[in-house]
């Protein structure tokens, strides 16, 4: 165990470099604040959307013509509820409508609750129909008519995660909307009491419409799971950037024990410090260091994400074509946020401790006389 | 020994105001407006806004 | 017993090299306590060299150097670290100062060894800054100071330890006449308080001074008459 002596000493040797240990301070901060940053939207996003499908249906079933989603009728319903283990097939309406105005798809969504002339609509869709003064009502273009709406709610901005680009409808809307026949369906909801059946039920719906995509639960849950997986795209752009200053700052690190700072290591082996002692000086330097700008960084992180909602970074997730006012729920992972700090700390301190080692037991008789 | 204290109190005081922060934040009433909004549109999908060039929607042939 | 005792030392750079040369070559040495020695010769006579093995900068090639009896050529890491801190006081011919730190924070560096309380480690400091008239510049950073200045402030972090033995490699060699004369005053301080000094050096100020009580002579790493 090092003398407070000792330690005090170390954080004035510190001081003296200031600079150089500053220019790590930051890097690594940064490091740190990007990956904390990017956990924390991903976990966030992936606990609310866990809890927005526990309604979710046994089987959810979509037809496709030559790859693109097609409507279904009655005819499915009565076939697909024919299939043992089914206790119950229930037809929806959902879709999307181009608003051209603004360039932008709304989701059209039916919803059996609401009256006829009822309409709610999410966050983003108010906004984007207020630039365009529609404050009240709206006039949806279809290819036949255009249909006035009067704004009745606005979804509760706690659901702005599945509701943003949302307008909710009265399915017999929702099809005028959408420009579909009275009987046409788009999805249907499988109700499967067995579980153990889900399998089964969902092989015999393809087997009867193959051109149908039968997805069930736990590919659902599975999806939400690897909505932010950590390969893709923008992710791989976000890590490059963190590997490259890592980088930059490892090799920041090891210049911290070359040219003049190989001097000073010779200084004080000649006053009686030993190689240990050496070792225990960048050691203790380095910590204080990299803890700090680790703690900052996530600390950052969390300001950034939970506090002010993670302006920028947030249109790499949800897209910014529609202003997205979700706000983020405290997550976090602490066994990736160790993670992080294992794989960053433990590279930090070692490439100033290993070259600082490799000078202490090196002649230092020559470079005291220099 | 008094730089590497104040640090300490500093980060201590900085993660005692987060923590306030996370344990105040009611996610509860998010989770039970989330649910609420599910339970009558079961399927619910993450709402995202990013620019498509293509009519990936859907097309309705006759 | 002689306080250091030197059995045919020898020193040899650049072992199995074609470059290989005796730095120094078979050296007898006896000093006893509280002597003050010069070394005396040219550049390359292998003076530095027989201070850095005394001051255990250094292992030797072969021989024998005791210091209060006990071998100090053959000590492991932490030990001869030990011997550097608690012995020997090395002043060095460039001074080796750590740049960026004041004169108080680089005299501290040997005391950061130790569990001294502070007020033992003021008090210390303080008596080796007196001892090295240097009290008046404690707060300055060394890269600012004189020549003379950035000595004194090496000789103070050199005492500070109250070593037994002291260490100067040619400690005049960036000095004016007036700051070398204030060495010398130094070197009367030391003489008083019976300390053991051996001084590396060509300069022929050192010739003919009371507080010298022997000169050894150098030539090509071996003693001459």
């Amino acid at each position: 165990m090092r003398s407070k002596n000792f330690v005090e000493y170390a954080i004035l040797l510190l001081f003296k470099d200031k600079n150089d240990h500053l220019f790590s301070f930051l890097i690594f901060s940064f490091i740190v604040f990007i990956l904390s940053s990017t956990l924390f939207i991903s976990d966030s996003l992936q606990e609310d959307l866990l809890n927005s499908i526990k309604s979710q249906p046994e089987i959810v079933v979509e037809n496709t013509r030559a790859g693109r989603a097609y409507a279904m009728h009655d005819g499915f319903i009565y076939d697909i509820s024919k299939i043992t283990g089914v206790s119950n097939v229930e037809g929806i309406v959902d879709g999307y409508h181009y608003f051209a105005q603004k360039r932008l798809w709304f989701h059209i969504i039916g919803d059996a609750t609401l009256a006829k002339d009822e309409m709610i609509i999410g966050q983003g869709v108010k906004n984007a129909m207020a630039e365009l003064y529609y404050n009240e009502e709206f006039h949806f273009f279809t290819e036949e008519r255009m249909i006035r709406l009067k704004i009745n709610k606005i979804a509760p901005k706690s659901t702005t995660i599945i509701s943003n680009d949302a307008v909710y409808l009265h399915p017999n809307t929702a099809r005028a909307v959408l420009g579909m026949e009275m009987d046409e369906y788009s999805k249907l909801y499988v109700s499967v009491p067995n579980p153990n059946e889900v399998g089964n039920v969902s092989l015999k719906i393809v087997e009867i419409y193959p051109s149908a995509k039968a997805t069930t639960k736990e590919d659902a849950i599975s999806a939400v799971r690897h909505l932010y997986y950590y390969k893709g795209g923008i992710f791989m752009i976000l890590y490059v950037i963190a590997l490259v200053s890592f980088f930059i700052l490892l090799k920041n690190q090891i210049s911290l024990v070359y040219g003049e700072k190989k001097k000073e290591i010779a200084i004080l082996r000649s006053l009686g410090f030993c190689i240990k002692d050496i070792i225990a000086l960048k050691f203790i330097q380095n910590t204080v260091v990299s803890v700090s700008a680790y703690l900052l960084g996530v600390a950052m992180a969390y300001i950034y994400v939970f506090m002010f909602n993670a302006p920028y970074l947030r249109n790499i997730f949800l897209g910014s074509e529609l202003e997205n006012s979700i706000s983020f729920t405290p997550v976090i992972d602490v066994n990736l946020l160790f993670l992080i700090f294992l794989f960053g700390v433990v590279p930090f301190l070692a490439f100033v401790i290993l070259p600082a080692w490799k000078i202490a037991i090196s002649d230092m008789s020559e470079a005291v006389k220099s | 020994m008094r730089f590497l204290t104040g640090l300490g109190i500093a980060f201590f005081s900085l993660y005692l105001i987060l923590a306030v922060h996370a344990l105040s934040v009611s996610d509860k009433n998010k989770a039970k407006e989330i649910e609420a909004i599910s339970s009558h549109v079961k399927d619910a999908k993450l709402s995202v806004s990013f620019k498509s060039n293509e009519y990936q929607r859907f097309v309705y042939a006759k | 017993m002689s306080k250091i005792a030197i059995t045919n030392l020898n020193k040899l750079y650049n072992p199995n090299k074609p470059n290989a040369f005796y730095a120094l070559k078979n050296i007898n040495l006896s000093i006893e306590e509280a002597e003050v020695v010069i070394l005396k010769g040219v550049s390359g006579s292998g003076k530095s060299t027989l201070l850095s093995l005394i001051g255990g900068l250094a292992k030797p090639s072969s021989g024998e150097i005791l210091v209060n009896g006990q071998n100090i050529a053959k000590l492991p890491d932490i030990m001869s670290s030990s011997y550097r801190h608690k012995e020997i006081g090395f002043i060095f011919q460039s001074f080796n100062l750590l740049e960026g730190l004041s004169v108080y924070q680089n005299i501290l560096a040997p005391l950061s060894l130790t569990s001294l309380s502070k007020e033992a480690i003021n008090e210390k400091v303080s008596r080796a800054m007196s001892l090295a008239n240097i009290e008046h510049k404690q707060h300055q950073t060394v890269g600012s100071l004189s020549g003379g200045e950035r000595q004194r402030c090496a000789i103070a972090r050199a005492v500070v330890m109250e070593p037994e033995i002291i260490l100067a490699d040619e400690p005049t060699a960036n000095l004016d006449k007036e700051n070398s004369l204030m060495f010398i005053d130094i070197l009367k301080k030391f003489k008083a308080l019976h300390k053991t000094v051996i001084i590396a050096t060509h300069d022929t100020l050192f010739d003919d001074q009371n507080c010298i009580d022997r000169y050894v002579h150098m030539r090509d790493g071996e003693f001459v008459e």
